[in-house]
Order: C-alpha cells, then sequence, then structure tokens
C-alpha cells in the first residue's frame, strides 16, 4: 500500500498535457502550482509492484523534466 | 568444585614437562584443587556479587526510565496543599477574601494538563502559579530560580527553567493570578492543543508542534526534573535535537523587504532541476 | 470528524511535499483545499497591530475556523521583532466576552430596546437633520477616539467638515497627546517625532521623563533592557513622580515634585551653559529664540480663550532667562538635589553619548503641557542630539492610532486632513478632494473635548456620536459631563462593543465591529502605518464604525460624497485620503504596500520609509542642505527654542486636601477596562482598583494594606481599599489611583484643568483628603 509523494517538474511546453495525463491517472493526484512550475503528485497504490509501474511511467513521460521523490509510506505496519 | 581442600599448593614437579603428547585429563578437577579453590570461591563471590549489582542497577535504570520519578519520591514528601503561612504573609489585592491560587505548585511533578492550564492557549505566556512580591527592588529576581532550576521546598517542587532568559522584564508577559473569578463571563474557546507524538513513520523523530520562537532552548522544558512528564525526552544527553526534530508547521520563509529583492523574486526564472535519476 | 489511515498518510505526503517545494521556491501557492484536520487546528497566520498601546507591536493573529485562536509576535515586524506583552498575547480574548454588543438599541421610554440595526440608523440620522434645523449646525458634534481606525477617523471628517460643515469634531486623543502635538507645532512647525524606534539601538543613554515605561510602553523597554545587556555603558534614568517598576529597572530614579519638570529642565539647560557643553554652531545655524505669554491660566472656566503671541528673543535673553533655574534654586522648588540635576545634564552634555528622551503622559496631561514639551526639546536642541541615530527627543503615543487617525487624519476641531481650518488654502485643497463645497467647509474652530462637553452641559451642543471611546469614565470632573448628557434635550449615540458606563447614558446603542473583525490600519509613535485584514466576522449585527458612518452619510443625502461599496471602501478610503498628504514631507505608502508589508514609515519616499526626519543625509524633504539638519516645518528652517518658565499647578496640596493625587494605568488594563477585564488573564492579574499610599503615609493615618479608604477632592469622593508597597509607591504626600475600573471612578475627583495651547487636561496633579474609611 505505498503512499508515495514527489514535486514533478514538467517541461515548459508540455505543462498542460502533463497535468491532464497524470490527473486522469486512476493511481495519480496532482496538485498544480498556482505561481510556479511545478506539481505535486501523490501516487497511492495497493502494492509495491503496482508502485514501480506507477513510478516508472511518471519518470519515463516525456512531459517530465525532473521528478523528485519527497515523502513516503511503503510498508504499512499491520502487514 | 573440588572437594580435596586440603592439599596444600605445590609447585608443579618440573621435570615432569608435560609431553605435548599428552592430553590434559579435563575429567579430573586436581588442577583446580588447592591454590585455584580459594580463588575461584573468591571468583564466583566476586562474579556473583557483580552481577547481584549489575541486576540491581540496570532494574533501577529501567524502571526510571519507564517511570520518571522525582528521586525524593522514596521520602514519601506529604501530600501537595497550599501551604497556610503563605496565604496569611500574602500581600494580596485588597478585594480579595478567600484563598488565592489556582494552580497549587506543591505537587512534585509537572503534568501536561497543568501546563495548558496556566495557558490561555497553546504558546500563550503562563501565569505565575505562585504570588511574588512586587516590590521587591529587583526587575529579574525571578531569575534567582528559574535561570537554573532547582528544588524548592517551600511549593515541593523543582522551579522550571525559562527558555528565554536574555528577555528580563518577566512580568510584562507573565502575571500573577489573584482571583478566580471574572469580571463578565467570557465565551472564549481555546482551540484544540497540538498533538503529540504525530511521527511520520513508526519510530520517527517526532515533529516539533509548537513555533520555536523564544522557545531554542529544548532542555528547558524536555530534560531536567522540572520537566512536564509526558514530553519528558529520553534521550537528553542528545544536544542537537533540531537535527532530527523539525517543525510540523512552517512559517512563511523569511522574505527580503527591499524592493530590489522583490523585482528579483518576481522575475526569477524557475529553479534549474537537478538531472533526472534513474532508479537502480 | 475522522479520517480513514490512508487519507491521513497522503495528507502528510502532500504536507511534506508542499513543504520541500516552499523551500525550494520562496512564496510559491499550490490550489488545494486542505481537508480540515480531525483536531480541527489548522490554524491560518494572519498579521496585525496591536489593538492596545502606541508602541504598534507587530502580531500573527492565529484563525481557525472563524475564531481567533493563538497569537504570536510577529518576528517580521521590526517594531517588537516577536516579542509582546501579556495584554498583545491575550488581546484576541477581548473578542469573545459573553456580553459583547450584538444588536442595536434605543431607548424607548426609559428602557434598551433591541432593533434592527437599520431602524437606529434610520433614527440617527433623523436626530442629525432635526438638530441642524432646530438648533443649526453647529449643535451637532462627534466625540471619535484614538482607537479609531485611519479609515474610521477619515469618514468622520469628511462627514462632519466636508458635508455637514461643522468643526464640532474631537476625539479622546485631545485627552492624551494633544500637548505633544502643539509642542512639536511650536517648536518645530511639523507634528510627530523626527526620530524611530531604531534609536534605542543606537542610544547610550535613555531619560524617561515621567512615565512608567516598564508598565505602559513594556515591549520598548524591553528593548532598552536588551540594549543595556549587550551594551554595559547604557544608562537608564528614571525621572518621575514616583517609584514604579521602571524606577527599579533603572540605574538611577530621581522624584521630583509634581509641576517642577517645567523648572528642572530649565536647570538642566542652565548647567549645560555653564559647563560649555553648548553645541554652538549647532544653536546658531539651526535655531532661532522666541518667548510667549506667561500666567496663561488654567482653562477652569467655560469657554476660556487663549491665543499666545510668540514674541522673537534671543540667545543673550535666553541665558539672563535662565538665570532663575539654577539647580540649587530649582532645588527647593523641585526637591530634586542639585547634583542629580548637574549629573543629568552631565549625561545630555556628555559628547561621547547618545541620549535619547522618552515621555508620555507625565509631560502631556500637564496644565503647561506644551511648555515642557517646548523644554525637553530645548535641551536637545542646544547639544545639537536631535534628528540622528540613537539621539533625540521622542514622545511616545499613548493610544494605538493618535498619530494614524487624529493627527494624521485631523479629527480635532481645528484640523483637516491637511493643514487647518482656519487656512483658506487647506480648506481648498480638502473641498477639491472631498468635491465638496468650498464654502461649506467653517473656517473657525468650535470646541475642543472639554469644551465640547461643557457646550452639552450649556445645550449649545444638543446631539453628539461617540465612537470607540468612554468618556463617561474617562472625563475629568467626570460628575459635571455625566450629568449633561443626562439633560433634557441631549440625544447620545454611542458606537461600542461592549455595555459600558458611557452606553448606560445612550440614546442610540450601534454595536461595532472590533479591530480584526473588520480591515483597518493603525499608526502608532513612530510614524508607522500598519494594515490589517478582516479576519473573522463580527457578531450579530456588529458594523464597523467607518460603516456606520458611510449609512448615516448616505442617509443625510451624502451619497456622492460616500460612494464606495462594502467590500472596496477601505482601499478607496485610503487612496483617497493618501492624495492630502502627497507630499515630500508626509508622503505615505500605497494600499498593496501596507497590505504586504508589517508596517512602513511615512514620509515613504521611493519604496523607503524616512526613519530619521530633518536630517540633511537621511530625510529627501530636506532642501537646506549646509548643515546636519533643516527644520522645514519652520519658515527659515530653524527650530524654535522656547523661553518657558515654571508656573504652579492650579490645585496644590492644601490643609483641607494634603496630597497630590495622581492617576494613570497599570500594565495588564487598557484605559477603562472595558476590554482588558474581559480578558481573564488580564482582570485575574489585577482584579480591582486600590490607591497607593506611601507606607508612613498610611501608618500615620491607621491604614493598612487591604484597608478602605475615603479619598475627597473638592469634587466628590470615594471608597477604594488601600495597597501599600506593591509594584509602585508614590512619595510622601502622594497618592496614586488606576481607572481601569468603572466601580472606582476615579475621575469624579479629578480637575478639568488644561494647558490653555493644546487643551489637554491635567490628570495628575490635583489636591485630596486621605482618611481611613
Amino acid at each position: 500500500m505505498p503512499v508515495i509523494s514527489y514535486l514533478a517538474y514538467p517541461e515548459k511546453q508540455h505543462r498542460a498535457t502533463l497535468l491532464a495525463e497524470l490527473s486522469a491517472h486512476p493511481y495519480c493526484e496532482v496538485i498544480p502550482a498556482e505561481n510556479a512550475d511545478v506539481f505535486i503528485v501523490v501516487t497511492d497504490t495497493p502494492d509495491r509492484q503496482t508502485d514501480e509501474t506507477v513510478r516508472t511511467y511518471l519518470e519515463q513521460h516525456h512531459g517530465l523534466l525532473c521528478l523528485a521523490m519527497i515523502h513516503g509510506q511503503v510498508e504499512d505496519p499491520q502487514e | 568444585m573440588s572437594t580435596q581442600n586440603t592439599q596444600h599448593t605445590d609447585a608443579p614437579n618440573p621435570s615432569a614437562t608435560p609431553s605435548p603428547t599428552d592430553t590434559p585429563n579435563l575429567s579430573t578437577t586436581s588442577s583446580l584443587s588447592g591454590e585455584g579453590f580459594t580463588v575461584s570461591y573468591g571468583f564466583i563471590a566476586i562474579a556473583s556479587g557483580m552481577m547481584l549489582m549489575g541486576a540491581w542497577v540496570l532494574v533501577t535504570l529501567v524502571l526510571q526510565g519507564i517511570d520518571p520519578q522525582d528521586p525524593h519520591k522514596s521520602h514519601n514528601p506529604p501530600k501537595a496543599a497550599p501551604v497556610p503561612h503563605l496565604a496569611a504573609a500574602l500581600p494580596a489585592t485588597p478585594t480579595l477574601t478567600n484563598a488565592l491560587l489556582s494552580a497549587t505548585p506543591g505537587s512534585s511533578v509537572r503534568s501536561l494538563q497543568r501546563f495548558y492550564k496556566q495557558r490561555a492557549y497553546s504558546g500563550a505566556p503562563p501565569h505565575i502559579p505562585h504570588d511574588i512580591l512586587e516590590h521587591n527592588g529587583q526587575i529579574d529576581a525571578c531569575l534567582s530560580c528559574h535561570s537554573q532550576g532547582g528544588y524548592v521546598p517551600k511549593y515541593n517542587a523543582f522551579a522550571p527553567i525559562t527558555p528565554h532568559p536574555t528577555y528580563t522584564n518577566c512580568v510584562q508577559c507573565h502575571v500573577p493570578q489573584r482571583t478566580q473569578s471574572t469580571f463578565r463571563p467570557s465565551a472564549w474557546k481555546a482551540s484544540p492543543r497540538p498533538q503529540l507524538r504525530r511521527t511520520a513513520l513508526a519510530g520517527s523523530p517526532p515533529p516539533i508542534p509548537h513555533d520555536l520562537h523564544m522557545r531554542t532552548d529544548c532542555n528547558a522544558c524536555h530534560a531536567g526534573p522540572a520537566a512536564v512528564k509526558e514530553i519528558r525526552v529520553p534521550h537528553p544527553e542528545r544536544s542537537n535535537c533540531l537535527q532530527c526534530h523539525v517543525p510540523r508547521k512552517q512559517v512563511p520563509p523569511f522574505r527580503s523587504l527591499s524592493p530590489l529583492h522583490q523585482r528579483l523574486e518576481k522575475n526569477a526564472p524557475p529553479p534549474t532541476p537537478s538531472p533526472q535519476r534513474k532508479r537502480p | 470528524m475522522t479520517i480513514s489511515r490512508r487519507e491521513f498518510l497522503k495528507n502528510l505526503a502532500i504536507g511534506s511535499a508542499l513543504t520541500a517545494a516552499s523551500q525550494l521556491i520562496p512564496g510559491v501557492s499550490f490550489a488545494w483545499e486542505k481537508p480540515t484536520s480531525q483536531h480541527g487546528s489548522d490554524i491560518t497566520w494572519k498579521k496585525a497591530p496591536c489593538r492596545f498601546c502606541g508602541t504598534g507591536c507587530g502580531l500573527l493573529i492565529g484563525v481557525s475556523e472563524g475564531r481567533a485562536v493563538a497569537v504570536k509576535g510577529d518576528p517580521q515586524s521590526a517594531v517588537n521583532k516577536g516579542l509582546l506583552c501579556v495584554k498583545g498575547y491575550h488581546s484576541i480574548q477581548a473578542l469573545y466576552g459573553e456580553d459583547r454588543l450584538k444588536k442595536a438599541m434605543i431607548r424607548k421610554n426609559g428602557q434598551m430596546v433591541e432593533v434592527p440595526i437599520k431602524e437606529a440608523l434610520d433614527l440617527i440620522a433623523q436626530k442629525i437633520k432635526e438638530t441642524i434645523q432646530s438648533h443649526g449646525k453647529d449643535a451637532v458634534s462627534m466625540y471619535g477616539s484614538g482607537q479609531w481606525t485611519i479609515p474610521d477617523g477619515y469618514a468622520a471628517s469628511k462627514l462632519m467638515k466636508g458635508c455637514i460643515g461643522t468643526n464640532n469634531l474631537e476625539a479622546n486623543a485631545r485627552l492624551c497627546m494633544a500637548s505633544a502635538v502643539t509642542g512639536f507645532m511650536t517648536t518645530f512647525g511639523l507634528d510627530e517625532p523626527m526620530g524611530c524606534y531604531e534609536d534605542m539601538d543606537h542610544a547610550d543613554t535613555f531619560f524617561l521623563w515621567g512615565n512608567n515605561m516598564s508598565e505602559m510602553h513594556p515591549v520598548l523597554f524591553s528593548r532598552i533592557l536588551e540594549r543595556k545587556r549587550t551594551h554595559p555603558r547604557t544608562l537608564i534614568i528614571d525621572f518621575a513622580t514616583r517609584s514604579t517598576r521602571t524606577s527599579v529597572a533603572a540605574d538611577r530614579s530621581i522624584l521630583f515634585r509634581p509641576q517642577s519638570d517645567l523648572a528642572v529642565a530649565n536647570a538642566i539647560c542652565y548647567e549645560l551653559f555653564r559647563t560649555q557643553r553648548i553645541d554652538l554652531s549647532f544653536l546658531q545655524k539651526h535655531c532661532s529664540f522666541r518667548k510667549g505669554k506667561t500666567q496663561i491660566g488654567y482653562g477652569l472656566q467655560d469657554k476660556f480663550a487663549f491665543q499666545d503671541t510668540p514674541e522673537i528673543t534671543n540667545l543673550d535673553e535666553y541665558k539672563k532667562f535662565l538665570e532663575d533655574y539654577t539647580p540649587e534654586k530649582v532645588e527647593k522648588i523641585s526637591g530634586v538635589s542639585a547634583e542629580d540635576i548637574r549629573y543629568m545634564a552631565s549625561l545630555y552634555g556628555d559628547p561621547t553619548r547618545n541620549v535619547v528622551s522618552y515621555w508620555c503622559m507625565g509631560m502631556n496631561q500637564h496644565t503647561r503641557g506644551t511648555w515642557i514639551n517646548n523644554l525637553v526639546y530645548n535641551i536637545h536642541l542646544l547639544v545639537g542630539k536631535i534628528s540622528r541615530p540613537g539621539n533625540g527627543p521622542f514622545s511616545l503615543t499613548g493610544q494605538p492610532s493618535a498619530c494614524g487617525t487624529v493627527r494624521e487624519v485631523g479629527t480635532l476641531t481645528h484640523k483637516l486632513p491637511k493643514g487647518m481650518v482656519m487656512d483658506p488654502k487647506a480648506r481648498k485643497f480638502a473641498s477639491d478632494i472631498w468635491k465638496v463645497p468650498y464654502s461649506r467647509i467653517p473656517a473657525k474652530p468650535t470646541y475642543d473635548t472639554v469644551e465640547m462637553f461643557r457646550a452639552l452641559d450649556r445645550g449649545d451642543i444638543r446631539f453628539m456620536w461617540i465612537q470607540t471611546t468612554n468618556p463617561m469614565v474617562t472625563m475629568p470632573n467626570l460628575r459635571r459631563y455625566r450629568d449633561a448628557t443626562k439633560k433634557q434635550g441631549r440625544f447620545i449615540v454611542v458606537s461600542e462593543i461592549y455595555p459600558t458606563p458611557t452606553t448606560a447614558i445612550a440614546d442610540v446603542i450601534l454595536p461595532s465591529a472590533m479591530w480584526i473583525e473588520r480591515e483597518g490600519m493603525f499608526g502608532n509613535s513612530e510614524r508607522r502605518t500598519q494594515h490589517w485584514e478582516k479576519m473573522v466576522n463580527p457578531p450579530g449585527d456588529a458594523m464597523s464604525d467607518t460603516w456606520q458612518i458611510i449609512e448615516v452619510a448616505r442617509r443625510l443625502g451624502f451619497t456622492k460624497e460616500f460612494p464606495w461599496s462594502e467590500d472596496k471602501h477601505i482601499e478607496h478610503i485610503w487612496n483617497e485620503y493618501t492624495r492630502f498628504h502627497d507630499n515630500p514631507a508626509h508622503r505615505m505608502a500605497d494600499y498593496e504596500t501596507l497590505k504586504r508589508e508589517s508596517g512602513v514609515i511615512w514620509p515613504y519616499v521611493n519604496g523607503r520609509s524616512t526613519q530619521w526626519r530633518y536630517n540633511t543625509q537621511l530625510d529627501p524633504a530636506t532642501k537646506r542642505r549646509n548643515g546636519a539638519v533643516d527644520f522645514y516645518g519652520k519658515p527659515e528652517g530653524k527650530a524654535w527654542i522656547w523661553l518657558r518658565p515654571y508656573e504652579a499647578a492650579p490645585e496644590e496640596p492644601s490643609k483641607d486636601y494634603p496630597f497630590w493625587l495622581n492617576t494613570g494605568r497599570v500594565l495588564e488594563h487598557w484605559h477603562t477596562g472595558s476590554m482588558t477585564r474581559r480578558i481573564p488573564t488580564l482582570h485575574q492579574a489585577v482584579p480591582a482598583s486600590y490607591v497607593e499610599i506611601h507606607p508612613l503615609d498610611a501608618k500615620r493615618l491607621n491604614i493598612r494594606h487591604g484597608d478602605k479608604v475615603k479619598l475627597t477632592s473638592p469634587r466628590g469622593s470615594i471608597l477604594i481599599n488601600a495597597s501599600l508597597n506593591q509594584r509602585a509607591c508614590p512619595p510622601l504626600g502622594q497618592v496614586f489611583v488606576p481607572f481601569f475600573d468603572e466601580n472606582y471612578l476615579i475621575n469624579e475627583l479629578t480637575l478639568d484643568a488644561y494647558c490653555p495651547i493644546s487643551r489637554q487636561p491635567d490628570y495628575k496633579k490635583c489636591a485630596v483628603r486621605v482618611e481611613r474609611a
């Protein structure tokens, strides 16, 4: 049940595309900045493999300039 | 243990050099007898004594860690009560008729509940829970107890240490309570107190739920005998607190007020990110 | 409200990302609705100046779910740098007293009845019209406050002077700062201090003239203590009529007989000449000499009139004048030893010392208040210690916006936002900006505060609208003026937040929005204007004073003059008001700057505050740059050194009334206590008023601490408890009573004598008898 947040910097020309596509992604929540070119992206996936898949998708997105992982919880202590 | 304790100690026969092929006969305890025996009794006595001592120290330490108590507790101090002679000698405000003090100093351990009762809201300067001599000729007389702390027999408590001793006009912010009544009823509602232990992950260092202004001397409240017991820190010997504990709420970052800096900020290009890192 | 663990973790993750982003990109903001945390403790912090004293500390108010819940000192405020006093820390609790006025009330058949606020506003407008019809414009009056915001005062000034057309507009700052104003005007030609609080970071000698700074401007006093802590050479000299916490903290406490500060100030000047510490070149370049009338009276008769006539004089005459004020002669008048006078002079004259003088009510609430202000300026002018960092005379303001509103907007009978009503150019200027006929603005001042209440008593005034002040506790010789309000044919409107002795005599009560319940600005002692936004809603029908005035003005037909929309009216008022001050000596910052900064000092020129006025290097408004200063308020750029004598107080201790009565405040309570007494922490610290008596006097009168005492003056008497050996101690022959407690109306005993030049009453000196009750 990984919950991870990132700061995602878009390529200037692909900002809108990135925002739209990430918002549509089932496991992502995107909060764009109002006055800067950066998004907060939060992923909430059911297991590690899915999390890996989502992260790979993010990293390889053509509109992404840079991805910085900020905070995460991977193991649920009760698991 | 050898029973042959009558044999006197003798140097082994010099001529009887053990041959390399001799295997020492470990089943016999002859080598332990005699010279070895008193020593071994001694060793065992010492060893068990040390073990017992060690066990006692361990137990005491563990107990202290679990339940930090006033070291004088073993003397069973009397139950906290307002000291009678104080009430009479206090230069009370003329309209006062009965007992004055609310949070009576006297219980030996500061609790978080009492801590907050002294404050109108989290972060407010606490009121003074004991009476003060108003005209005593020294503006920072408070520091005589509150700069270093220490046990105060009059109140059967340890004086809390101020986290901001450089502000010496103490009564500018801290005032006594000379009555429990109000002039008119108040509909004041304090906001909920900061929650403790909101750690990000299990076992993480908990964030600081309060503002740091005038509260950068962590030990003043979190360590020592006057510390509030619920927030007493288990590792006071680590003194670089801010290395692990960060404020939970950030105040807006410092902004230079000069118009030049503001113009620079407004026109600043977005930061150049570091190259994308591939996952290992 | 509970949230799932999942949600909690997500919020945590987002929170960390927000923090990281704000570190990387200062000022970044995200479009995200934070879910209300289950603990409801999400607090937003917004800046505001403090509601209380003239220091003007910057606060950060913590607002959560529509309520003010916490206070921090604003670390970014240059005034207080994050520190507050006990009043500031608990200020927000004043919003939440249970008996907060929420509904308008009208007196019907002797009883106050709740009515919709529109009905009350209609009635007020109707009464104004009726009064004007039957008795003329000058029968209508308004009495406001140094706790009015700037927009409140501006709306009042425009309504009274520009629309109704009367100069019957006064404010309670007449009772606290008028002598400071006339002191500035007569010496420098322009109001308000030339220095700023930053002087405290450069000075090493602090003279406190008759003010208990440790209790009255505590945060500033803490700055002085901090200076002393880091610069051991620093000296604090407490020059006062009684021993207080300030005396305890000072290096030297020097007591003087009431009123004799006039003589001591002159004696210090005499000493400076004798020890040749005068800065002669400064004197010749930047000062000229004047003398005025003497034996000028005390304003005790109705319609007391006085006009000073300045006469040019010279240095030699001044030195001859000072011969009457040798330290030995003054010792006899003042009780201050000649040695102490010489000591004070030596500090002022020491060329290696940076000297600041602070004063407040001791010098202003004085029947020769203008004179004593002049005399302390003389000292600084003689040694050239003025208008430069760490040096200068500084008049501290009592109220949060006596400067910003009453003095700068000019809510006094003789003032306009720029200039005085007597000046046709000033009237023309106002009529242009206000877009009202020039002839409507009246040219003659009518009444100062005391005279205004006397006029109410006589019936020359029939209608009075009181806002944000409590004259039924604060008027000196109170009985006369309270009786006046109860007379037939007097219609009194009171805008208030709590029931007070003033609302008790009102015919209409309007509930007012308090402080952070509306947007506003204050201006503090050091010419710093500070803005705050509306943070919480006012209760019930409560409405800001500004909007009340606008509503009534529109009902009187002045819709053109008050056209603004409710959500933008403060901004529009600010833009219109600042046009009055659009000149190099008084330029104000624009609205956006005020919102952004924690406060800016005027003149605000090219994005910079002018901290030291008249300094040719630091004040862009200076023109004559051939010396250190240009006092551009006076025609030749020279300040006036006034020859002011010692004159006795009107009522001194006598056989029947052998004690001086002094009145004032305490740290915990603000003015008449209507706010601070409803703050539990403050009330519980000082629950009731008392009379301070010297222990030997008390012993002689068989009075012990806590005993009931009867105080009697020629005007009334009061029963009150004695306080011995507490935080302050008067000398023999003097008693002190704080005025915050409406159960002990000490102003029934005080005298309504005033300084004939400033018209400010003297609350510090009258004569009483003290007996065990």
